[in-house]
């Protein structure tokens, strides 16, 4: 089932087109990777998407419904988002934070109903973050952070989930933890995931589809086996890889070869 | 945001507040003393009032209480109240917990919009009673505005670019202040004693005007706080939880700078109270903004209440300026603050 369309999306910081005609489809329960090289326009993709940022012109439709006509508590209830820069300035606690993600549903002074406290036990077991709940959010470590903060977007009870590079700044485990618990999302629990991602291995391990963008389009989508193709790469990165097989997940492996001692 | 407990906080500050209020009452170079101030209050409570005899106590007593201490005592509570909310809502709409409406020279800009106005206004006294509030609100907004504008990048704001710019547009405001001091000798009295900040202008009059704008205000921001939470955790996640990030700034600068605005032109400049007050709240009812906003509100309001009393009393029958005697208490705490948030700063 198509949850969300994307139809000839523009935008540009004033004179600058950063987005130049972006056309996409989304289905239900999959996990999408979106790569490119810096600055091809992805994060600016995502801000479209949740509304911090409004396309010039295009569509987005999320069913029947365009984006560009929904009112911020509805489209929050149909749209989540995991930013990139996990830091909070104060010291809330890990459950005020996931609470947060029902602002959508209720008036900012109501108190949390039932379906609320339901919501939010049901995000912080997902995320194994239960045992975090009464701790500063500025206590934990770097992955339990993103977990807190992929369970405030769960707690939304939204659809549609984007990540922005949610394992840029992890130690390898952890962005093991974090993928494995992304895509559990859209496995288990019919999310469709929408994940910003700068690592190709990644990709190439997680995503079930992937859009490749450069220059504020999308120059190729597919099978992450289609898209992870030496010269492809090296024609939208200008880099220079070897690709191969990982004889352990059977996924792709991209390696960038350096200059020096190039043997191809 | 989970428990309700707490509700022992309000009852022990209001009561404190009361206490405060009998207290600075009876203090003064008249001593009427805690008892007797208290029996003088009572007694012009209905009900309550008719049982309590004060006929053995000079009826100077009285005058001095209704006339000249209670004004002055309801103008420091509502001006301790209004600064510390804008405290609470300066640092949690710019993430950032050395904000305050006088370290972002937003008082500087009202004082500097009140010095206008009396250079502009001299001949109608009606009329400047009017125009000075109003000058000083868009001096207040004007700051807070080129502040928010120099250190915002892209929606993002950077701690240290907006204390710099903040102590910038302060040190710019107090130079043209003190040009207009300069070019306008007999208005250079009056203008002095706004920067220092003090209580001796008041009368049941400010009161009158303070009390609908700073009560209506609060309220506006009380309101408010559970949305201030969220924006607190920065605008794009707010945006993506469903709020109008840029609505919500422009309301809250709005309103702010108004209370900010309403307590300066009265008092003048008092310092820090948004700093001091609001920090040492967190450490009770920690950062969650509903239950932080009231509790400060009541918290500044005994803060001011007690600090004016002691300007008045300390070295009667000179008087300290109050902005004097906060900023004596505010900087070790400011310095202290950057100290202990050094490697936060310097990121």
């Amino acid at each position: 089932m198509k949850v969300m369309e994307i139809k000839d999306l523009q935008f540009s910081y004033g004179s600058l087109g950063v987005l130049r005609g972006v056309d996409m489809d989304f289905y239900k329960g999959t996990f999408y990777g979106i790569l490119g090289p810096n600055g091809c326009g992805k994060s600016t993709l995502l801000k479209n998407l949740y509304g911090y940022l409004k396309p010039s012109s295009g569509t987005v439709l999320l069913g029947s419904k365009k984006l560009g006509s929904m009112k911020p508590r509805e489209r929050a209830k149909r749209i989540a988002y995991v930013p990139q820069d996990s830091h909070i300035d104060f010291d809330y606690t890990v459950f005020d934070v996931i609470a947060m993600g029902r602002n959508p549903y209720h008036n900012a002074l109501d108190n949390l109903g039932s379906d609320d406290m339901e919501q939010i036990e049901k995000a912080m077991a997902e995320t194994s973050t239960t045992h975090l709940k009464d701790k500063s959010i500025n206590e934990l470590s770097g992955g339990e952070k993103q977990r807190a903060l992929i369970a405030r977007a769960f707690a939304q009870d939204s659809e549609i989930i984007l990540m922005d590079e949610p394992v840029s700044m992890l130690d390898i485990n952890h962005q093991i933890e974090i993928m494995d618990l992304s895509r559990s999302l859209a496995d288990r629990l019919d999310k469709t995931i929408v994940c910003v991602l700068h690592d190709l291995n990644l990709a190439a391990q997680y995503a079930q589809h992937i859009f490749l963008m450069k220059d504020g389009v999308v120059l190729k989508q597919g099978l992450p086996d289609e898209i992870l193709d030496a010269d492809i790469i090296s024609e939208v990165y200008g880099a220079n890889v070897f690709v191969g097989t990982n004889e352990i997940s059977g996924s792709k492996i991209v390696i960038p070869l350096s200059r020096h001692n190039n043997p191809f | 945001m989970k428990k309700r407990a707490g509700v022992w906080i309000y009852l022990f500050l209001f009561a404190a507040l009361v206490a405060s209020v009998i207290f600075s009452a009876g203090k003064g170079s008249a001593d009427i003393g805690f008892i007797n101030s208290m029996k003088i209050i009572l007694s012009r409570i209905p009900f309550i009032g008719r049982n309590i005899d004060i006929q053995a106590l000079p009826e100077s007593y009285s005058t001095i209480i209704f006339s000249i201490r209670l004004p002055r005592i309801l103008t420091s509570i509502l001006c301790g109240m209004g600064l510390s909310v804008c405290g609470v809502v300066f640092q949690g709409m710019f993430r950032n917990p050395m904000a305050d409406p006088y370290v972002l020279g937003i008082s500087s800009g009202a004082v500097l919009g009140a010095a206008i106005a009396f250079v502009v206004g001299t001949q109608a006294a009606l009329f400047n009673f009017a125009l000075v509030p109003l000058f000083a609100f868009i001096g207040a907004a004007v700051a807070t505005t080129v502040v928010y504008l120099i250190a915002q990048k892209k929606g993002q704001l950077s701690t240290n670019i907006l204390i710099l710019s903040g102590i910038a547009i302060g040190f710019l405001c107090s130079s043209i202040i003190s040009l207009i001091i300069i070019a306008s000798r007999e208005q250079a009295h009056r203008i002095i004693f706004w920067t220092l900040g003090s209580m001796t202008g008041s009368s049941w009059k400010t009161v009158l005007v303070m009390l609908p704008i700073i009560l209506v205000g609060t309220v506006v921001l009380l309101f408010n706080s559970g949305n201030l939470n969220i924006l607190s955790t920065g605008d794009e996640t707010a945006v993506s939880l469903g709020i109008n990030a840029t609505a919500l700034k422009k309301i809250l600068l709005a309103v702010a700078s108004l209370v900010t605005a309403v307590s300066v032109c009265f008092c003048g400049t008092i310092g820090f109270v948004g700093l001091i007050i609001p920090h040492a709240v967190r450490f009770i009812t920690g950062p969650d903004h509903r239950r932080l906003m009231p509790v400060s509100a009541l918290a500044g309001s005994i803060f001011l209440l007690l600090c004016d009393t002691a300007a008045r009393t300390l070295f009667a029958p000179q008087e300290i300026p109050i902005g004097v005697l906060t900023s004596l208490l505010g900087v070790p705490f400011f310095i202290s603050l950057l100290i202990r948030n050094k490697r936060r700063i310097a990121a």
